[in-house]
């Protein structure tokens, strides 16, 4: 997926300083993803504590590997979540499973742990897509998706005329798509 | 009419806008892949976990310390000394269980080689957690893996931090982390490029003061030999 010349530019900047080991570019890595790689952690794993620890192995692996970062071929974001993935797995892997009577149908088969990961980091490297849209994008898709708003409430929200809120969800919707399909044809 | 595929997706239509999306859908298969694109990409943020849409508040990074004792720059170090005095530290490593037990690697790794284990050595619980006990082993590629439990969980803003240290009490920390209820943490951190310097590894709990010295109250503590 192809950042913004600007982020591209900023990327490249931080990995020539995670190369330098450099301390100030893995506390600017960590205050611009950390929240999200969070996020991500604290879905996977099974509680804030733990989700906490991996962080920090994350971004420790990330310092200790950044020679083989390349900003050419993923983001700084993308490049991190795989990194999370890999220390959720683990931590999961760790784990004792509960008991459970195989005989007892109404007990569901549960998921992989691995396969649960994968779709976690799908779905974090789509929302990573939202930070490519414009500020008035992004707040209208936040509006409608996550708040639940209808159009109607985002214009009374938002005090925007009808017609501007529709525009700007088509025109953020579509740009989402294109996105989407960008990432993936690559 | 013109009707925009967007708006057959996010229900924006009236009666009659309804209907002749109905018809575009059934005759105009542009129209029809342009609907069932954005529909995709409208079920994804439909589906999207909160905490994608509001990311937590990360905890401060402990690790900035431990990444300049990885790198190849010993002169950036931070050491500071030890405030526990040093004759409790040679009491308590006659506590120490026997060092030198094989043990199993504690955790995969991505990179084409698995790293192994040089040395493994035991961790001995200290009066202010004396349940705990603790395994670490020292891996080829200069990382040191520790596999703890029977520790405290962590309270708010609190955690726990590793140090290496030597007898004459100065001290380096490698790494931090909390520990849920469940008592357990594995952690696996970089080493200093010669840690056979260092006498012990030690566990500690740490305020989140912000202060970078450590705090006195050891958990675990073993010898590195």
């Amino acid at each position: 997926m192809r950042l913004p010349g600007s982020e591209r530019r900023e990327e490249e900047r931080l990995a020539a300083g995670l190369r330098r080991r450099d301390p100030a570019a893995i506390e600017a890595v960590y205050a611009r993803h950390a929240p999200g790689v969070l996020g991500f952690l604290v879905r996977a794993l099974p509680d804030r504590a733990t989700a906490e620890d991996v962080l920090q192995e994350v971004f420790l692996e990330a310092w200790r590997r950044a020679d083989g970062f390349d900003p050419s071929r993923a983001s700084l974001s993308t490049w991190l979540l795989v990194i999370a993935r890999s220390r959720a797995v683990d931590q999961l892997r760790r784990r004792v499973p509960e008991p459970r009577d195989h005989t007892d149908p109404t007990v569901p088969e549960l998921q992989d742990p691995e396969s649960a990961v994968d779709d976690l980091l799908g779905q974090w490297r789509f929302a990573e897509l939202l930070s490519r849209l414009s500020e008035e994008e992004a707040r209208i898709l936040r509006m409608r998706f996550h708040l639940g708003l209808s159009q109607s409430e985002i214009q009374r929200e938002t005090g925007l005329p009808l017609g501007t809120v529709k525009t700007r969800m088509n025109r953020a919707l579509e740009r989402l798509r294109h996105l989407v399909e960008e990432g993936e044809g690559r | 009419m013109r009707i925009d595929p967007a708006d057959v997706v996010t229900g924006a239509l009236d009666a009659a806008g309804r209907a002749e999306a109905e018809r575009l859908m059934r005759e105009d298969p542009a129209f029809r892949a342009e609907v069932e694109g954005l529909r995709a990409v409208a079920a994804r943020l439909d589906a999207l976990p909160p905490e994608a849409w509001d990311p937590p508040e990360p905890p401060p990074l402990r690790i900035a310390d431990l990444g300049t004792v990885g790198a190849a720059r010993p002169a950036r170090r931070r050491r500071w000394r030890l405030s526990v005095p040093v004759p409790v530290l040679a009491v308590a490593s006659v506590a120490l269980l026997a060092a030198g037990v094989a043990l199993g690697s504690l955790m995969g790794d991505d990179g084409p080689a698995a790293p192994r284990t040089e040395r493994a050595l035991a961790l001995a619980a200290l009066p202010e957690a004396p349940r705990a006990h603790g395994q670490a082993e020292v891996l080829t590629g200069g990382e040191l893996a520790i596999r703890m439990d029977g520790l405290p969980a962590s309270r708010d803003g609190d955690f726990y931090a590793v140090w290496l240290l030597d007898a004459s009490g100065e001290m380096i920390p490698i790494g931090s982390f909390r520990v849920g209820a469940d008592g357990t943490a594995t952690v696996r951190v970089p080493l200093p490029e010669d840690p056979s310097r260092f006498d012990y590894v030690d566990v500690s709990v740490e305020p989140g003061d912000g202060d970078p010295r450590h705090s006195g109250h050891s958990v675990l503590r073993g010898t590195t030999a």
